[in-house]
This record gives structure tokens, sequence and C-alpha cells, in this order.
């Protein structure tokens, strides 16, 4: 019994001892732990290539937010057929709270803070950001955007914390502008393991955005500096345009509940509105004093350069989203030309180098005829043809067109027969001339007029638009606020189609009810025409300045496959362009000899040797216009696509009736085509926010909850 | 008996004797008779003279015996299926020999210690080797299918060297492994896949938390007690035993011929409106469709035939040697096996060595050194990844080679442009996608026992075992994995080399002491610990010439390029436990019985503060037929009643999910100055938002049991009835996305396991010269979901099965109150018929719903199943060939909601895979020198999903894609188009024609009708989608006949003359048969496995085999 209690008792103590050690295993080379990373400059690096990967994802910047998310506007367009709710169209004002991709944007957008979030506590929490620091930069995100008097002694480590900054910002932008009021903190769930953020006030949080970012861009690299790899990385600049940015919008209209109304909706704007408006203009000014950036290249280059993996420091990009080639990000693959590549039958085309392309990010049918005459953008921006599988353009001219500022096709050694999306594209997140039309309308806003310096920013990018010729605003554009208000927005509407601008510019400056409304009836009223004449189409065109009865008119259109020659408009000189022969001005048959015919207009023609192609003009007999059955109506009915395509804002019904949605309820609404300005002033406002996902407020233990009627 | 056999044995009999006496010397002359314990005679016992088998006797037929021995000599007295006797030669003996299934006082190994089974106070269910021995199984967890109640076991499919799921009592986590402990020789193992059955002596299933509880956090599941054959005493002892087999498959599918396949291939390429895209391929294909008569004459190639139709030859040998002395004991056993699938190319070969040392160093210390060496080849990628596709593609794959090999599109001008039609087959498939798996697996295992004083032991054991497997993976050109982007056609070759080690270190000391004869008492204490690690390493190349072999691009790497996204090096956190335990057992004159159990586990699985989980049980019986008013009963031979309480643990989580670790991405992050393709190296979040806060998942059971021996242990019955509940069950549970994180482990929810299992064994007759015996077991489980998620409430989750799953995902539902493996989905209600249309003249004849809201049901929302194109792809059959999805002749789903739209809110539970019965039962007999048995296993009343049938009752959105499908489509389906010789009113031949919305054929719409006025089935051009509808879920219940085996024992006294103890010949057939109603290749398919049960798609089919083999003694 003696021995057995000295054996018993010996084992005990002996691995009651090495217990505890030898249950405290480290983790060897499967992953990596805070103590390691944050004790390392490099790893920090890499741990920000982290937060990177966030904006690269496919779910937030790298195709959601420019594919569902790209509202529907008189610039950027889906059309939509559905005739009942599907609940997951937000480009139609049509979503529900439990559809699937708010949810997946949901999602991928608080993942991005969250990274974020989680990077800065570690980074500020790291021995090495410690004993540098701790005594040159205190914690900005309390200082309610005052900023330090000392000379920032900008590192690495302080230009890293501030590109986190800049990312955390661009993901609660994306909040603020499609859900309003949104879950919000600064903390990482790590740090406090709290899983329901409360919801704060969108003024609230602009406010701790701004002052973040102001403290946080003073410890950055500017991107003149050397060895900063901009603009593929955050400088100092695409900071303060950030807070430009954020301010702007914090400063504009935005749709607001009734805090006892959990239906009701109104647009508002801050009764502070102009202090934002003044952070807007002072960090856009600094940006453009800042002297690093020019509109040097051409338009058509800025965007060409980037489908062909060029970078380029000091011209338009201020930051570009840099993407991996094969491995993320969609642009030029939804953007550009659709081409079709059937997997199942790889036809092999020599020259099908690009792969296939989507092109499903697009115009509506009439953005073309807005520009004026000279515009270079009209001509590259506007696509009116893709590519079979065969490798053959066809003309794709229906309800949309083609938004050709990025395509992969424009890439001059081609992706790869294989290739789908993760083009590796990169996306301008911000541009210089974004900053441009910021400070003009900020400034505007500020002085209640227009002043020189304004019109000067304006010009400088209608410089490059025009070629440098005859570019300059008019004096009837500059002659008011109003006026000078216009003549950005307008600038803006045609610099940035497919940026996910457009919606967001009317939404802050009041005018999406009303454009919405003309952008619908601009449809119906053309398809309305073609089948039995309507009435709008002088009000229409009228606000749009647009001769939409010469559209609703063409009955055919005729065309001819060429080699391209060179036009510079279409950047891919290997493969075939379609010329349209009469383009919205005629539909005379041209004469039977195409080749006369195309000497006589002057373009380059060389007939195709493929035996589909003959020569011969086609007529598109499936664009006919004017018929009685026709792309835009069926025998006196309207095309879904007419009818639709603004769902849950605006929409037309088969018999004849246009009814417009006022805090969900759908009512027939009257128009006075005589009096167009009093028809608008009966809008309501688009409800274009989204609802937080169904599955938000169930795991939110009550915290959440839905207005706006969702 | 007859005479006539009577008269046969008698004159063997006599002859034997004469032999006997022939060899034996005169001394002393020992007469007996021996009896049974009914007092029945038995005859042909044998009766040896001890330490010299050559001189022997057998019993007459009156069970008397002579025999001439030297004085002082011993007689050991057998006879197969009872007990041995030893007794002292003398001249009047009476000798009753025990049957062997009443054995009360044998052995069973429980929780670090042994116990006669009489004084058990959990729940056992016990094998004998003997029982194993006698059928032909490649493992040891095959031969216990449906022997021991509550424990079902199942292979995950018929794959040789398939894993093995053992459930004992269900499943008691909804989301972690069920797998029990498993203790080999006293040493804990993975699994016991890989131990020959030849080597088994007994299995011991221990089921309750009294038994399992001093295994802690690992015996939750139960445990699984393997001991293997040990050398005993004497000389040395040789064995044999072999045997060869053939296999074949069980069943088959049905398939379309080639004419009956190029019909329908015709009738879905026109099926749509817009002919010219879809009857192109079909044209380049397959010719003129006007010629389509061509092809009765042409050959159908039956590739599941070429495929699955082989009869692969196995066989199976092992060696044993064993023997030793009073202090030195060994036991070395060699099996070398190879078991062929019925798949072409696919198999398992095995070789197994074993060895078991056993010495007395002093008089009280004892060593144990167990040295084992496994090496093990797996070849074929599995039914997963046979062929490009899977066995699917196999099934769907044309059965014609058509005039594809010579057709041509327009395009095509060059012969090289051949290769894009992809001229192969599946049989062409399994060549050019390989994977070899090489595995060894080295054990050492010691022991060392020291018995200082009488009733006390005091052990250490360790137990160190290493493992490499390699695994060679080759994917030719037309595979998946070769067809991405990034690998341009061209083929892929993977190495991958994972080494683990691990280790267990165990010290006990247990003393056991009788106080007056009376008090019988035993006291364990025992340490443990435990860890295991493991290396990976992969090497990957690809873009290697097209036409490579497999063997060449494996052995040279370097004619591909790297690929560096598939070549990684990683070394596992160490998985670690660290254990004390200690138990106290009492029992009065066992009679009253009661046994204590107290066991600390620490887990690295959890975070400190949380590693430590408690584990205790207690449990009592009570011997009733000890007590007097039972003792006089003579034909009850134990009544016992059992009840036992207790605690076990589950720790079987991922490493590391309590602590923040960021995962390592090679691409994906941004790519700065472009240079990087594919991005730089970043640091990404952790897949589950960490908890701290986790800990140990615990199981509450609770037993109670009787255990009924009769008529001297000629029935036993074992009725049980238990009750567990898991509570704090570790699920990955969802949480709110706004902290940046989906899934998070948390300690949820409570499950509850109540059921009742009954095991009834008894021979059933018995003679002097033959017995048969019957065993068997019934099992009922009953599941309760109490609690799932803490925020969630009553929402339901959803499961989906990774080998098939339709585009919803939501294709099992667990809700609180409900059980696991729910299939979720629609109602079938037949087809669209005719009458629910109207076909106005003035829309072309266009079938127009009469019920406006049909024509909106054909729209599901929710999943995007494509990121780019904003497809949300979820029309149930939307994006049929033939129009709208509401037709006539397309499949109709139940509305149950009534609000005129199929959508998931018409998604019910629409099957239960959790069998209601299981168990089994077997016959086992012996007449002379023959032996028999047979087994039989079941399940009833569950379900099954023929995802099988589902891809054979549809076809591709591509028009490239020509899949065969069931034959029963043939004539049954809903057609397009017009078949052969189809005349119109006016008497023109229209074959091919396409008579729906046709204009141009007078009266193409009451042709249209007539045509199909038969037709039951929908048209599979019109299922694109995966869709869970109630079609296929069938009824899995079966009954299977496992095996059937007759062998037949060559008499001891041939054979000993050629110095053979025992020769054992027997034929053998398993899975002989299987009554079902079940249409697919076998309805036990992942039943009660995780989360998505009984998904049957790709699964490899069960074959069926007949063996021969031999076993020999020397």
């Amino acid at each position: 019994m003696k021995l057995n209690k000295i054996f018993i008792s010996g084992m005990a103590m002996l691995s009651l001892t090495a217990c505890d050690d030898f249950l405290a295993v480290d983790p060897d080379s499967t992953s990596a732990n805070t103590e390691f990373i944050y004790n390392n400059e490099g790893e920090i690096s890499t741990a920000l290539n982290g937060v990177y990967a966030q904006i690269l994802s496919g779910n937030t910047f790298g195709n959601n937010l420019y594919r569902y998310f790209q509202l529907n506007s008189d610039v950027d367009f889906s059309t939509n057929t559905s005739e009942t709710a599907s609940g997951n169209s937000p480009a139609r004002f049509d979503t529900r709270s439990d559809a699937g991709n708010i949810k997946t944007l949901w999602n991928a957008l608080y993942s991005g803070v969250e990274t974020a979030n989680e990077f800065i506590f570690n980074l500020k929490n790291s021995k090495l950001y410690e004993e540098k620091m701790k005594t040159e930069i205190a914690d900005g995100e309390d200082t309610g955007g005052v900023v330090t008097e000392e000379v920032p002694n900008v590192t690495k480590l302080t230009q890293m914390m501030g590109e986190a900054k800049v990312m955390r910002a661009m993901f609660y932008h994306e909040l603020l502008s499609y859900w309003g009021d949104i879950p919000f903190t600064f903390k990482a769930t790590y740090e406090t393991n709290n899983l329901y953020p409360e919801v704060v006030d969108r003024q609230v949080v602009s406010d701790s955005l701004i002052a973040d970012l102001r403290h946080a861009a003073e410890w950055m690299q500017s991107d003149k500096d050397a060895t900063l790899e901009a603009p593929e990385r955050i400088s100092k600049e695409a900071a303060y345009a950030m807070i430009a940015r954020l301010a702007l919008q914090a400063g504009g209209y935005s749709l607001n509940h009734d805090a006892n109304d959990v239906n009701g909706y109104k647009m508002t704007r801050p009764s502070n509105y102009k202090e934002y408006y003044q952070i807007a203009r002072d960090y856009a000014k600094k940006v453009i004093d800042a002297g690093g950036h020019s509109l040097n290249k051409s338009f058509r280059d800025v965007f060409v350069d980037e489908c062909n993996h060029i970078a380029t420091k000091g011209d338009d990009a201020i930051f570009e989203i840099p993407f991996g080639k094969d491995y993320s990000g969609a642009w030029g693959y939804l953007q550009g030309p659709e081409s079709e590549v059937d997997a199942n039958n790889e036809t092999d085309f020599s020259n099908q180098a690009w792969g296939s392309t989507s092109g499903k990010v697009r115009t509506t049918r009439f953005y073309r005829h807005m520009f004026k005459e000279g515009d270079a953008r009209r001509d590259y921006i506007c696509g009116t043809w893709g590519y079979s599988n065969q490798g053959l353009p066809a003309i794709n001219f229906s309800y949309t067109m083609y938004n050709n500022k990025w395509s992969k096709l424009w890439n001059t050694v081609g992706l790869g027969k294989a290739s789908t999306g993760n083009t590796g594209i990169n996306f301008a997140y911000i541009r210089y001339a974004d900053v441009l039309l910021m400070f003009a309308e900020a400034d505007n806003e500020v002085n209640g007029a227009p002043t020189q310096e304004a019109i000067d920013a304006v010009n400088q990018v209608r410089r490059r638009a025009y070629n440098g010729v005859d570019y300059e605003l008019t004096a009837a554009q500059t002659a008011t606020k109003e006026d000078f208000l216009k003549a950005v927005l307008d600038e803006r509407k045609f610099e940035f189609a497919g940026e996910n601008m457009r919606w967001k510019d009317l939404v802050r400056n009041n005018l999406y009810s009303e454009q919405i409304f003309y952008t619908f009836l601009a449809y119906y009223g053309v398809a309305e025409d073609q089948s039995t004449g309507s009435p709008y189409i002088d009000m229409i065109s009228e606000h749009d300045g647009i001769d939409y009865a010469n559209i609703s008119a063409m009955t055919n259109i005729y065309y001819v496959y060429v080699k391209n020659t060179g036009d510079a408009n279409f950047p891919n000189s290997n493969l075939y362009m379609l010329y349209i022969v009469n383009p919205w001005t005629s539909d005379v048959q041209p004469s039977s000899k195409p080749a006369d015919y195309f000497a006589n207009l002057g373009l380059p023609y060389e007939p195709v040797s493929a035996r589909s192609i003959t020569g011969q003009t086609s007529s598109a007999n499936d664009v006919a216009w004017g018929n009685s059955e026709n792309i835009w109506s069926k025998e006196g009915v309207l095309k879904n696509e007419v009818l639709y395509s603004l769902f849950g804002y605006i929409r037309g019904d088969e018999d004849g009736n246009i009814k417009i949605v006022n805090n969900g309820a759908e009512v027939n609404f009257d128009i006075d085509t005589q009096n167009p300005e009093a028809t608008v002033q009966q809008l309501p406002a688009v409800r274009y926010l989204l609802p937080y996902p169904q599955e938000a407020i169930a795991r939110s233990d009550g915290r959440y909850k839905n207005y706006y009627g969702f | 008996m007859s005479v006539y056999f009577k008269s046969i044995s008698r004159t063997v009999l006599v002859l034997c004797m004469l032999l006997i006496v022939g060899n034996a010397y005169a001394q002393t002359v020992a007469k007996g008779t021996v009896t049974d314990s009914n007092g029945e005679a038995v005859i042909g016992a044998t009766v040896v003279e001890k330490g010299n088998p050559k001189n022997a006797a057998v019993t007459d037929f009156d069970g008397n015996f002579t025999i001439k021995v030297p004085a002082s000599k011993k007689l050991v007295i057998s006879y197969i299926g009872m007990v041995t006797q030893e007794v002292a030669a003398g001249s009047n003996l009476k000798i009753v020999l025990q049957d062997d299934n009443a054995a009360l006082d044998e052995v069973v190994v429980v929780g670090y210690t042994s116990k006669a089974r009489k004084d058990l106070t959990g729940s056992v269910g016990s094998v004998s080797g003997a029982k194993l021995a006698v059928v032909p199984v490649s493992s040891a967890a095959e031969a216990l299918q449906g022997k021991i109640a509550g424990v079902q076991i199942t292979t995950v499919d018929g794959q040789p060297g398939a894993d093995i799921n053992i459930r004992v009592r269900g499943a008691t986590s909804v989301t972690q492994s069920n797998q029990p402990l498993f203790i080999v020789d006293g040493f804990q193992v993975d699994n016991i896949n890989d131990i020959p059955p030849t080597d088994i002596a007994s299995i011991d299933v221990l089921k309750d938390a009294s038994l399992t509880a001093i295994y802690g956090a690992k015996g939750g599941n139960g445990v699984v007690v393997v001991t293997t054959k040990s050398a005993k005493t004497g000389k040395v002892q040789v064995s044999f035993n072999g045997r060869l087999s053939v296999s074949s498959l069980a069943r088959s599918m049905s398939q379309m011929n080639t004419f009956e396949f190029v019909d329908y291939q015709y009738d879905r390429a026109a099926a749509n409106g817009n002919r010219s895209s879809w009857a192109k391929p079909f044209r380049g294909d397959f010719g003129n469709p006007k010629d389509i008569s061509l092809y009765r004459n042409e050959a159908t190639r039956d590739w599941q035939d070429e495929v699955l139709g082989n009869h692969p030859v196995n066989y199976s040998s092992n060696v044993t040697i064993g023997g030793g002395n009073e202090t030195t004991r060994f036991n070395l056993s060699l099996t070398q096996s190879e078991d062929k699938g019925i798949i072409l190319g696919s198999g398992v070969r095995r070789t197994n060595i074993n060895l078991k040392l056993n010495t007395k160093i002093t008089k009280n210390l004892e060593f144990t050194y167990n040295p084992k060496i496994s090496y093990r080849r797996d070849e074929g990628a599995g039914g997963d990844n046979i062929g490009s596709g899977g066995l699917i593609d196999v099934l769907r794959y044309r059965p014609t080679a058509g005039l594809r090999e010579w057709g041509s599109y327009e395009e095509m001008e060059n012969e090289a442009d051949a290769s894009k039609f992809r001229l192969t087959n599946p049989v062409n498939d399994i060549q050019t996608n390989t994977q070899k798996k090489h595995g060894y697996t080295i054990t050492n295992q010691f022991a060392l026992k020291w018995s200082p004083i009488k009733g006390l032991v005091l052990r250490s054991e360790g137990n160190y075992t290493l493992g490499f497997r390699d695994t060679e993976r080759f994917y030719g050109w037309q595979t998946g994995m070769a067809q991405s982007a990034i690998n341009n056609s061209k083929p892929v070759a993977v190495l991958n080399k994972k080494n683990s080690e691990s280790y267990t270190w165990t010290n006990t000391a247990s003393y056991d002491l009788t106080l007056q004869d009376k008090h019988n008492l035993s006291f364990l204490l025992g340490q443990e610990i435990y860890h295991s690690q493991y290396k990976e390493n992969q090497q990957a190349a690809h873009l290697f010439d097209q036409n490579i072999d497999a063997e060449t691009a494996l052995n040279n790497m370097a004619l591909g390029q790297p690929y560096a996204e598939e070549t990684y090096t990683k070394r596992s956190t160490a998985n670690r436990t660290a254990s004390f335990f200690g138990q106290v057992s009492y029992n009065y004159q066992h009679k009253y019985l009661i046994s204590g159990t107290f066991r600390a586990d620490g887990s690295t699985k959890f975070a400190p503060g949380n590693q430590w989980g408690y584990f205790p049980s207690i449990s009592g019986a009570w011997v009733i037929n000890k007590e007097k008013f039972l003792k006089d009963v003579k034909w009850i031979d134990q009544l016992k009643l059992r009840a036992a309480f207790g605690l076990a643990g589950n720790n079987n989580i991922d490493d590391d999910l309590w602590r923040y670790l960021y995962t390592t991405n090679a691409t994906g992050g941004p790519a700065f100055g472009e240079a990087t393709v594919g991005g730089e190296l970043y640091y990404g979040a952790p897949g589950n938002y960490p908890n701290k806060d986790i800990k140990w998942e615990t199981t509450i059971t609770r037993n109670l049991a009787m255990d009924i021996s009769l008529f001297g242990g000629r029935l036993s019955i074992t009725p049980e009835i238990y009750w567990n509940t898991t509570r704090d069950l570790l699920y990955k549970s969802t949480i709110p996305s706004v902290s940046g994180y989906q899934k998070q482990m948390q300690n949820i929810g409570k499950v509850a396991n109540n059921g009742w299992e009954l095991t009834v064994n008894g021979d059933i007759v018995r003679g002097k010269d033959y017995v048969v015996s019957g065993n068997f077991t019934l099992g009922h489980n009953k599941m309760t979901i109490k609690k799932l998620n803490a925020s969630d409430g009553n929402t339901p989750l959803y499961n989906t099965a990774s080998k098939w799953k339709s585009s919803i995902e939501n294709d099992y539902v667990m809700q609180v109150g409900g059980e696991l493996g729910l299939f979720y989905g629609f109602v079938y209600d037949g087809l669209y018929n005719w009458d629910e249309f109207t076909y106005p003249e003035t829309d072309s004849y266009i079938a127009t719903p009469n019920n406006k809201a049909t024509l909106n049901g054909m729209l599901i929302g929710g999943t995007v199943t494509d990121g780019y194109e904003g497809n949300t792809g979820n029309g149930i059959f939307s994006s049929s060939n033939s129009g709208y999805s509401t037709l006539p002749g397309k499949i109709k789903l139940k509305d149950l909601n009534g609000d005129g739209q199929i959508d998931q809110k018409d998604m019910t539970v629409i099957g239960n895979t959790n069998p209601k019965w299981q168990g089994g039962f077997g016959l086992s007999g012996q007449w002379k020198n023959f032996d028999f048995t047979a087994n039989f296993t079941y399940m009833l009343d569950f379900d099954v999903y023929n995802a099988t049938a589902f891809a054979m009752s549809s076809s591709s959105k591509s028009q490239y894609n020509f899949f065969n499908v069931d034959s029963k489509f043939a004539n049954k389906r809903w057609r397009y188009t017009a078949p052969e010789g189809f005349v119109d009113n006016d008497g023109h031949n229209i074959t091919g024609e396409t008579l729906y919305k046709n204009i141009y054929i007078n009266g193409a719409l009451g042709l249209y009708k007539n045509l199909n006025a038969n037709a039951s089935l929908w048209n599979p051009a019109d299922v694109i989608n995966n869709v869970m509808f109630s079609y296929f879920v069938e009824d899995g219940s079966f009954l299977r006949c496992t095996d059937v085996t007759v062998g037949y024992t060559l008499p001891n006294l041939i054979t000993k003359k050629f110095g053979i103890e025992k020769v054992r010949a027997y034929v053998s057939a398993s899975n002989l048969f299987i009554l079902t109603s079940y249409s697919g290749y076998d309805p036990e398919v992942d039943v009660q496995s995780g989360l998505t049960p009984s998904m049957d798609y790709n699964r490899y089919p069960r074959s069926r085999t007949f063996s021969f083999g031999l076993n020999v003694t020397f």
C-alpha cells in the first residue's frame, strides 16, 4: 500500500507540473498570430495586403458594386423584364430584406470594415508602433477632426495606418450610400467581442470618418514620393480626395426616415451642410494645390492604359484599385463589348486571344445622344456591337449600349482564350477629374456663385474631353450658381459613366426622382411613339436636349464589318469592327455597291472574307424601328424592358397606365405634358436605399430595425 | 439423425480408434463419459493427453472414451463450441462440457483493466474471434455489421478500403465526428480499418458512459475494443489463412440504347424554339435526323459495363506464427491482401506485419512490445473522380460513338481541330486521371507491468505511431482541373506527402482486494497524455504536354511548370490531451455491484481556462438470480439488472478555433506595380471568428438493461433502454455579419437520443453432433433536436451535401423538435396536363395557362448562381429549351402555400434519412465437420435521395453535351418531336417535326396531344437545374445478406498424419443479395453520417463477392 501511494503521488506530481506546459501548444506553420505579425514591419505590410484584398473582392469593388448595385439613372442602366417584384434588383429599386445579393454586399462590406479595424487596432498596439511613434501620433478617432499642430513624422507605419483608414472609409462610404444610418464602429470585433455595433446616424458616421482621415492623412506619403507605389497604393492625396468625397456626401441630400414612421421617407440634408461643402472644397483644393496631377493623357488613353495593366503616376488616376491579373477584378469583363465564348465549343479563332466578356455594365440607349459634338468621350464610351462566339461583330443595339471605357479586348496581348472575369484591370477609384469637379461643385455651393477657380477646374476636365478644341464653358453655363451646378453635374455625367457616380450625384443634389422620372419617360415615350405616337416626346426632348422623335422614327440600320485600320475609338486593331452606315440620321438604303458607298463616305472598307459575311451591308432587321411589332413594343403593348426597368419607383402596365410608387403604395400618375415642372413637383422621393438584410435583423437581438417601409 | 449417417459415422469412428490404438503405448488407462450441461452425451469430443497431442482419443456415440496415459498426466477434453476442460486422468471420469456461449466468466477489456463479464455494470456488446474467423471479410469493422445491437456500421460506399462509419447509439453530436474510440490491445488507435480480421481474437463495444467515462472525452461516442490474438505457451503454432475471391457489380442501372439515345437527343435538340443553334451540334454529331433509323443497326456501347463490369480476382493471405515458453511468448502475423475494385483501375493492396512479444523479466515484472508495420496502397480516384466527371459521367456517356468522330463543324478546317471534339470515352478518361496513394504506418507499443504485491498492478504503457502517406495525383487534360483557365487544358500532376506522428503515454495503478470472501473491491488510478501532429508537403506542376501519361508526368515533374498555387507545406498545430482518471468498483458476493468513475481531460482544442472537462459516472447492477428466491430455478443462468449514468465529452473540432490566427493567402492579394501575377501574399481573417469561450461538449447517458441467460446458456436476451442528452453542442453557428465574420464555433444546442435495443442469442437446435445457433439484434433510436442556435430561436438551419446539391442549396433542414438528416424540397405532383392550358390559334397555339398564376409560378427566388451575369439562374426548369417552365408535359411541383408561385415558400420536409429500425441477424451452425454461417443486416423505414437517378433524368445546359438518360424515358417521356414514322393527318410522314406551336402542319396541336397521350414522364431536356423534389426521394429500407459461408474442417485424425492440426476450407458469398425497393445501386450511402446523409450521387457501387478460402493450423 505504501508503495502504491508513493507511486501514485509521484506520478501525479510529475504530470501535474508538466501539464500546463504540455497543453500550451503554438501554431506552427498553418497560420500566423498577431504577436508575430505586428512585431515585424514586413509582416505588417502583408497584413495590410489583407485589407487591400477586401477591396479587391468580387463582392465589393471587384464586381458587385459596379454590376448589381450601380443604380439606374440617365447614364448607367440595366433593363429588367419582370413584371413582378423580385426583391433582388436594386438597380430598379426593387429590394427586399431577404434578397441574397443584398446580404452578400452587406457581409462583404462589414467584413472589409472589420479587417481594417482589426489591422488598425493591432498596429496601434504594436510595440513597433508604440516605441517609435507614441509621442508623435495620437489616436485620431476621437479628436473630432482637430488636426494636430505638430509637424508629422511620416514613416512606413504611419503611411500603412493611413492606407487602412482610407480603405475603412471606402467601405463605410458605400454602406452610407446604400443604407443611410448604419451599424458603426471603429473598434475591432476581437477587441470588444461585441457582435452588434449600434446603429449610428449617418451624420455622426460621416463626422467620425472625416475626422479620422483628416488626422491620418497628415501622416501619409504624398504620391509624388517616388517610394510610394502610387497610384496603386493610397497616398495622402487619395486620402484628401476621400475626405472631399465623404464631406460632399455628408453635406448633400439623402433619403431619411421619420423617427416615428417606419414607412415614411423624404429627402433631407443636414442644416449645417455648408460646413461639409467647405471641408470638401478645402480638401479638393489641397489635392489641386499639391500639384502632383494633371490631365495630360487623353481620356481614351487613361482607360486603355488601365486595360493594358499600365499604371501611370501623376496623371488622372490618384488611386487605382490594384487588381491582379487572373485573380481579381472583373473590370473590362463586365464593361466593354460583349464577347461570347462557348466553353463547350472551344472554337479556336486565331484572332480570339481575349476570352469571354459579359458586357453587362451598360448605359442607357440615349446616353450617346446627350453628348455635344466634338466631345471625344462619346465615340469612345458608347459601344454598339459585341462579338459572337464565332469572333465576329454582332450588333447589339437594343435598350442599352455597351460602356466601352474598359474592356479586356483593349489589352494588346490578350488575356487568353479561356479567360473570363479576373481581368486584373485596375479601376481608378479616385481620379483627378473627380477632384476638380468636386472642387467646383463645393466651391460653387460655398460661395453661392461660380468663381473663376471653379470654372477653370471644370474647363480643365473639358479641355481633355474636347481634345483642347472649343472646350470652355459658355457664359450661360456659368451665369448663376444653378447654371454652374448644372454644368458641373453634366460634366460628371459625361465623365463618370460606369463609375457608380451618377446616381450618387443626383441623390446629393436631390435630383434623383426628377431624373428617374425623365429616364422612364424617355424609354416609354420613344416606345409609345414608335407604336402609336406618344404625347411625351416633346416633353422629354425638351428636358434632355435630344430629338427623341428622330430616334423613334428610325426603321433600319445599315452596317458593315470592316477590319480596324486605325479607328482610335476602337482600341483593338485585330478584331473586326462594325461600321454603322446611317447612324441615327437616315433610313435610306445605301448603295448596292458598298465599296463605293463607303468610299463616298470616306470610310475605310475591306470586305471580310469569311463566308458568313458577304461583303454586303446588312440591315439589322431585329432592330427595326417603327414596325407594329418591334423591340420596343408588341401590338400596342410596350415591351417589359420599357415598362419595368425602374419598377420600384415608376412603371407602366400593359393597359397603358403609368404608376408611381409613393411610400410603398402604387398609384396612377398623371403627367401634365403642358406643365412638366408642376408634374415634377408631385414626384415622391425615390426609395433608393436598401433594407438591412433579414438575417442581420434576425440576429441582432432586436437592435436593428428596417425603416423606409421595408 | 438418420440411420444412414449413423452407420457411416460408426464406421469412420471405428477406423479412427483403430489408428489411435495402434499408436498408443500402454500405461494407465483412463476412462470416462463426456456430456453437455443437459446431460446429453457429446459425441466426437477430443480427449488428449496434456503436453502430448499425439496421444488422443475421441468419444463414441454414448460419449465414452478410453485412453492410455502416464499416471500423473492430465487430460484435455475439447469440443467445438464448448469450453475446453482439463481433468486428472482417472478410471471413471464424468466430464460436463459447458457451452461456450454461456461463458459468463469471460473476461472483457474495459477501460484500462479487464473484468469478468458477470461483474460488468455497463453495457457491452461483444463478438468473438471465432465468429469473425469463419466469415471472410476484409476488415474488422465490416465483420461487426449487424452483430451488436445499437451499433450501426456502414461503409461509406462500395470502394475497396472505403471508410467505415461506426455509430454507437445514434449520433450524439450534431456537427462533430461521431466516430467511437478504438482501442487495440489496450492502445488507442485512429481506426481499425487496417487490422486483418484474421488477427482478431475478440471485439467488444462499450456502449454506455459507465464504461466509457474512464476514457473521458474520447469515449463519448462509445469505445470499440479489439483484442488481437496472442500466442499461447506451448509449442510453436503456425497457421495459414488464404482466400481467393471474385467480385462483380451487384446491381446495374438501365440506360438508353443507341437508337433510343439518338432519338431522344434529337427530341432535345429540336425542342428548342431556336432550332439552328441546337440542331446544328446534333447534326454535327449524329447526322441528319431523317436518317435516324440507321442507328437501329448501330451497336450500343455499354460504358457502365466497360467501366464497372469487371470481375477482379482478389486474394488475401495470412501467416501467423506463435509460441513461447513460461517467460516469453511471441506472435507474429503477416498479412498480404489485394482488393481490386469493380471500377477499372481501382483497388487497395495491404501488407501488415504485426509482432506481439511478451516476456516476464522477473517474476512480477512483465514487458510487452508490439511493433506493427502496415502498408497500404490505394489506386483510383474514387466514385467522385473517375473519368472526367465522376461515376455519373460514365453512366451518362453517350452509348454511341456516332458520327462525331467523323463529323465536322463548319469552322473545322484542319485535323488539329479534331481534338476540340474531345475524342474520348470513360475508359480513356480513367486512364488519364489517376490517383495512387501509398501509406506506411509504423506503430511501436510497449507496456511495462509490475505487480509488486498481490492485487496491485502498476502499468506504464506507451504507443508511438509514425505515418507516412504519399498521394500521387494526375489530372489528364480533359479533367475539370486541367480545363481551368490557369491550366490551359494541359495536364496537372500533384504529389502530396503527409507525415504524421502521435504518441500516447499511460500510467495506471490498479489494486484488487477481497475482504471476508464477500466484499470485492477494485481501485484504479491513472494518468495519460496524448499528442498528434502532422506535416504536409505538396508539390504540383502543370502545363505538361497534353499527351503525357500519368507515370511520366509524376516521375518527371520538371517536364511541366511549377504550379505555385497548389504547392505548399504546412504543419498542423499539435493536438494534445492530458488526462487523470480513477475508478472504484465494489461488489458484494458478485450479487450487488457498484462502480464509480471519474476522469478529467485537458485539451488543446480549447483556450486555457476552458481546457479541462470533468466526466464522472456511476453504475450499478443487481444479479437477481443469485438471490435466494431464484437460486433453485435451474433454467435461469443469469438474470441481471443494470443501470448506469454518466457523462462523456467531445472535442472533435478543428484546432485553434479559440484563438485569432490569420490565414496566409498566396493569391488574390493586391498586385502593386502590376508586377506580381496573382497578387501579393496577404494575411486574411480566420475563416471562423475565434471563440475564446468554447468548451467541451458533454453527453449525459442514462441506461437501463437486463442480462438474461437461460437454459444453460442456450438462450440469452439483453434488452436495454437508454436516454442520452448532449448539451453544449459544438456547432459552427452563424453570427451577425456586422461583426465582420459569419461563422463561429459555439457551444449551442442540445440533442436527445432515446431508444432501445434488443439482442437475442440462442442455440436453436442442438444435437449430439450438430448445433444451429442464431443471433438477432434490433435497435430503435430517436433523435430530437432540443435547442439549436442561441440568437435564432426557432429559425431552421439548412445544409447542403458536398456531392450533389440543388441550386437552392437548402437540401436538408434542421429545426428544434426535429431530427437531423431531413430532406427539404418540393413535392412532386406529376406533370402539367394538357387540360390546364388553352391553345389560342391567334397566338400560334402557344399554351396559355388557364390560371395565370401558374405561369408566374416558374421562378424561385434566391441564389445567385453566376457572379457576373446577374443571372439568378433560379427558375426550376426555366432555362429549359422548350419555352416556359409551365407547359403541358413539364414537371409540376405542389404550390403548398397556394400563392400561385412555386418558390422557396413551397418547400417542405420531403424525407427522413434516419432508419426507424435497424439491426441484423445471423445463423451459424455445425454438423460434424461442416460449419456454416449466414449473416443479414437490415435498416427499415428511411429515405435516400437518388441524385444519381436525378442526373439520369436530366440534361445539360449546353447543346454540346449529349448525356444519356434512364431507359425508362425512351417510351414514357413527353415528346416534342414526331418519332420515326409518325404520320400527319394528311398521311405525310413527318418524322422529326417539332409539333408544339407548329403552324405549318395541319392539326399539329391534335397530333401533339395524341403523341403524348401516354406520356407519364417528363422530357429530360426540361430538367437542367438541380432541384430537390420528392420524386427522387426513395424508401431505402433493405435487408442485405451480407455473407453466407460454408466451411469444412478435415477430420483431425487425418490431418494429424501430415502434422497439421487443423484444415478448414470454405466457400463464401458476400453481399449475396439485397432486398429493397430502392432503385439505385445501393441504399446504404452515408446513412446517418454527418449533417447531409443518404445523398446517393457518384458513389462507388457495392460489389458481390464470391470467395474460396483455406485456414490451416500446424
